[in-house]
């Protein structure tokens, strides 16, 4: 009985079904497993949970290096000077999509929506910072008569490229599968 | 009155009133000695002297050594000072107060009753006002009664306060003796007790009702010895800085309704502080506008004070207070109403987006700058827009304004005011500068196919500016502004503008001297190729201009191009975008059609001419010589026109018009310039005189402070060693020097071409 509660442990754990190893690894104590046995399997899981959130950790860092990476290199030029076409390509489809894919597999478990939140507020803040830091730098070479609604401008700008940017971003990482870890 | 003496030993002790040091038996006599000795050396002959305070008697110990004095009256209001005179003092006072001619007045000398033109010599040997009623001593209502009571010649010397610590009370005290009709000699002396206080060195002030001088001073010739001080030195004490005898001048005056003196001796920073009430002003700055009322109080006393009652304001919800006494405004009067509405919009204005915007511009600050930081260390110029030149920028100045008529064309409406928006919806109706400005519409009116295809016409029977009319004309608008007498047309065509009454046509590599009220070709011209090269270097110039700024649209438009039809700013600026294309593409059409100079060789100024425009000289003898295509030359007087061939015909009126409208131009440009110039150069000469004060006032302070090489002076916004000051002051006078004179040639050539243009005016008009 207790062999078996124990190899159901394992098979959790390599699979990456963490409930499931607690619940073994519980029913394992309660029949009177050997304590060797269920520490050995308490360690296994622990080392499993931290090489997750080890991974997650390390996504996430990459999400936010490719935004950074991604944008920065971007700026090197206007939208103008990459063309439009390709401006939009990269901005709004290329450098989300890599962004969704790390940020998505950064989250844990079976939520779509956190994977999509996560990715989308990644990418939105990157891509927002970069159109006001562009846009700001491309304002202040020329003059204009009325500066009134600069600030509107930027901050429309701003949001449909953050909404866009985002969406995208998000929906790639929300269709992005990871094994589960204990959160 | 609370009297201190500190006895050291037997024979040195220091005496206090009201805690302020009155004398240090080690060092007294330099005090009493500057301000007795001096004044009774300036007067004449002294016999009678007088002495307010000074109940030490060791004022009076000097006054007695001196040679003729006959009598002294002496006015101390306080016994117990007088007490110690006669008895602690005695020794070091020589027994003074029992001289047979000294007469001792216990009263408040400000009340007592003084003889008219009476004294030789006054002491005012007063203590140090702490109170607003002793400060009554210092004003000028005193100083007024003891100048009536000064002989003629009379002379008066007065204690006065620190010049090194409390400028702005000295400044005053010196103000207040000169509003009594009194000349006067301030200087400053160091006493080591005083130092040892805190006190600064120690200013005294020599007055008369005769001019006194820093001459007067270092030629004192005293008949008694001295103890301490060797009196030809205290005229290095009475050297001030301009600024400084400035201030003598400007310091307000102490006077019986208005004690300031009180005020300026215990806030010594008062004046240098000032608030603006446009803003509401930070905490800090409020507190420095709390005065000190006495003199034992210290700023740091009274801004901690304050500091515990702002504390406790600030613990009040401010908002609430205002919104809560705005509810019971109906016991309030009016006034405190408005002003708590104010308070109340100025709360609700800035307190709240104050605290939220706060907290979120720092953290978008700190995004922001990393960003930049990363953007710019991968490429710093495109990242930062370094070297922009910038397009509508109202700051920038070209002086154009005094030419904005171009000199030439027909207005065709009234005058448009200048704008720097004249790329967007004014684009067209009016010619532009790369700058965006926008100027009136004018017309010239000439025919084009007419003045393309019959050029050889000069050659004809109307040689000389014979006023042929074309057989149609047409109205032609500039369009672009290149410089001051330079525009592009609308067809391409270039016009330089001569006078109201002619312009320069130039297209197609010839150029045509025309009519501006009629259009008529008056004379075709040699294309001096030099003005081509012009031109073209010009037009090339200001298209890169403009590509530059048509780029930088570019970039904000592929931004915010999208917005364009919910933004009517976008929407201005893709217009503006799209007008400056227009204007690059017609320049670079106008650029084209320019062509090259149909003439080769530039010309050159004939011996003793001047050049009136291209091609056309004003010679020496006030005839006028012009070129025509091929190199070919007529010379005019204004009667009649002789070719290069030796023909002669008559001048027509028309041309006679045109040369003198441009010899009037000439006159009046001259006339703008030299003015201008002028001004220039007055401009520097009193800069020239005021650096040559400075490096004075440097060279004194080197001589006064020679043991200290590394003397510091106020240089600028600097302090710098006094040596280095005198050789950048010598420098920057140097130079100034030497923009005068090239000013001062300028003005002189100008001056020359002037008296020439005029005398060809006037032999012109005649």
């Amino acid at each position: 009985m207790s062999h078996s509660e124990a190899q159901a442990a394992r098979e959790a754990i390599a699979q990456g079904h963490v409930d499931q190893a607690l619940h073994h690894i519980n029913n394992l104590t309660m029949i009177g497993g050997h304590d060797a046995e269920v520490q050995e399997l308490q360690q296994r899981l622990w080392h499993y949970n931290n090489s997750i959130n080890k991974r997650n950790l390390n996504l996430q860092f990459y999400a936010v290096g490719c935004a950074v990476l991604g944008y920065g290199l971007l700026s090197l030029e206007s939208p103008a000077g990459w063309g439009l076409p390709m401006w939009g390509l990269l901005s709004l489809i290329g450098i989300p999509t890599m962004v969704g894919v790390f940020a998505g597999g950064s989250v844990t478990g079976n939520s779509k929506s956190a994977r999509f939140w996560r990715s989308f507020t990644i990418t939105a803040i990157a891509i927002a910072v970069y159109t006001l830091v562009g846009m700001l730098l491309s304002r202040s070479k020329m003059d204009s008569a009325d500066k009134s609604l600069d600030i509107a401008i930027f901050l429309l700008v701003m949001i449909v490229h953050g909404i866009v940017a985002g969406v995208v971003s998000g929906f790639t990482g929300s269709l992005i599968r990871t094994k589960a870890g204990a959160n | 009155m609370n009297l201190y003496l500190h006895q050291r030993t037997p024979e040195s002790f220091s005496f206090y009133i009201d805690g302020n040091l009155q004398f240090d038996s080690a060092d007294e006599a330099i005090y009493h000695e500057s301000l007795a000795l001096p004044v009774l050396c300036l007067a004449t002959q002294p016999k009678r002297v007088l002495i307010c305070g000074g109940g030490d008697g060791l004022a009076l110990r000097e006054v007695l050594r001196f040679p003729g004095i006959q009598e002294v009256v002496l006015i101390d209001c306080s016994n117990d000072v007088l007490d110690l005179g006669r008895n602690q003092f005695a020794e070091l006072n020589d027994q003074s107060l029992s001289d047979s001619r000294v007469t001792i007045v216990v009263a408040d000398a400000l009340n007592y009753a003084l003889p008219t033109a009476y004294f030789d010599t006054i002491i005012c040997d007063f203590t140090f006002p702490t109170t607003l009623e002793s400060a009554e001593g210092f004003s000028v209502e005193w100083y007024e009664k003891l100048a009536q009571a000064l002989s003629s010649g009379g002379k008066m010397a007065i204690n006065a306060v620190s010049p090194q610590n409390t400028f702005d009370a000295f400044a005053c005290l010196v103000s207040t003796i000169r509003a009594a009709n009194l000349q006067t000699l301030p200087f400053r002396v160091c006493i080591p007790s005083f130092r040892d206080q805190g006190y600064g060195a120690w200013g005294f002030i020599l007055a008369s009702k005769e001019r006194l001088t820093i001459r007067q001073l270092q030629n004192l010739s005293c008949p008694i010895s001295t103890q301490q001080v060797e009196l030809s030195a205290l005229a290095r004490g009475a050297h001030f800085t301009a600024a400084q005898r400035y201030q003598f001048h400007v310091a307000p005056v102490n006077r019986a309704g208005d004690m300031i003196l009180q005020r300026l001796l215990v806030n010594p920073e008062a004046s240098n502080k000032s608030l603006n009430f446009d803003t509401p002003p930070e905490f800090p700055n409020l507190l420095q506008q709390i005065e000190v009322s006495h003199p034992y109080h210290s700023r740091s006393m009274i801004e901690t004070l304050a500091e515990h009652v702002a504390g406790s304001l600030q613990s009040i919800d401010l908002k609430k207070l205002v919104s809560e006494l705005l509810k019971r405004a109906q016991s309030l009067p009016r006034r405190i109403l408005d002003e708590l509405e104010v308070l109340r919009e100025y709360l609700s204005r800035t307190v709240l987006d104050l605290e939220i915007w706060g907290k979120w511009a720092t953290r978008l600050f700190a995004t922001l700058l990393i960003v930049m930081t990363i953007a710019n260390s991968i490429s710093p110029d495109p990242a930062f827009a370094k070297g922009h030149s910038g397009l509508g920028h109202s700051s920038f100045s070209r002086g154009f304004s005094s030419h904005e008529t171009f000199g030439g064309g027909l207005p065709t409406g009234p005058r448009a005011p200048m704008s720097g928006n004249g790329f967007r919806s004014n684009y067209g109706t009016g010619p532009v500068d790369v700058y965006g400005y926008h100027y009136p519409p004018r017309i010239y009116i000439y025919n084009n196919d007419w003045y393309g295809s019959s050029y050889g016409y000069s050659s004809g029977s109307n040689r000389g500016g014979g006023g042929h009319q074309p057989h149609q004309q047409l109205q032609h608008k500039p369009l672009f502004v290149l410089d001051d007498d330079l525009l592009a047309m609308d067809n391409g065509d270039f016009v330089v503008t001569l006078s109201d009454k002619a312009f320069l046509l130039v297209s197609n590599g010839k150029v045509t001297l025309m009519d501006s009220t009629t259009g008529a070709v008056i004379q075709p011209i040699y294309a001096e190729p030099k003005l081509f090269d012009q031109i073209r270097q010009e037009v090339n110039n200001q298209s890169g201009d403009l590509d530059t700024e048509i780029r930088h649209r570019r970039d904000w438009l592929s931004w915010t191009g999208w917005t364009a039809d919910l933004i009517p700013t976008v929407r201005a600026d893709n217009l503006e975008y799209l007008n400056l294309q227009d204007l690059k593409r017609r320049l670079g059409v106008a650029g084209k059609k320019l062509g090259e100079s149909s003439d080769h060789g530039s010309l050159e100024v004939p011996n003793g001419g001047i050049e009136l425009f291209v091609g056309c000289h004003i010679l020496a003898d006030n005839r006028v010589q012009i070129y025509s295509p091929g190199g070919k030359y007529q010379t005019t007087d204004g009667i009649t026109i002789t070719g290069s061939d030796g023909k002669t015909s008559k001048i027509s009126p028309q041309f006679k018009t045109v040369i003198v409208s441009v010899i009037k131009k000439m006159v009046t440009e001259t006339q703008q310039d030299m003015d201008s110039d002028r001004k220039d150069l007055q401009s520097l000469q009193q800069e020239a005189t005021a650096t040559q004060m400075d490096l004075s006032e440097y060279q004194n302070l080197q001589m006064q402070n020679s043991y200290d090489p590394d003397y510091e002076v106020d240089y600028g916004t600097d302090s710098i060693p006094v040596g280095q000051a005198i050789q950048k002051t010598s420098q920057d006078l140097a130079e100034i020097q030497r923009e005068i004179q090239t000013l001062q040639l300028s003005i002189q050539t100008s001056e020359q071409h002037l008296a020439r243009f005029q005398t060809a005016l006037h032999s012109w008009s005649e």
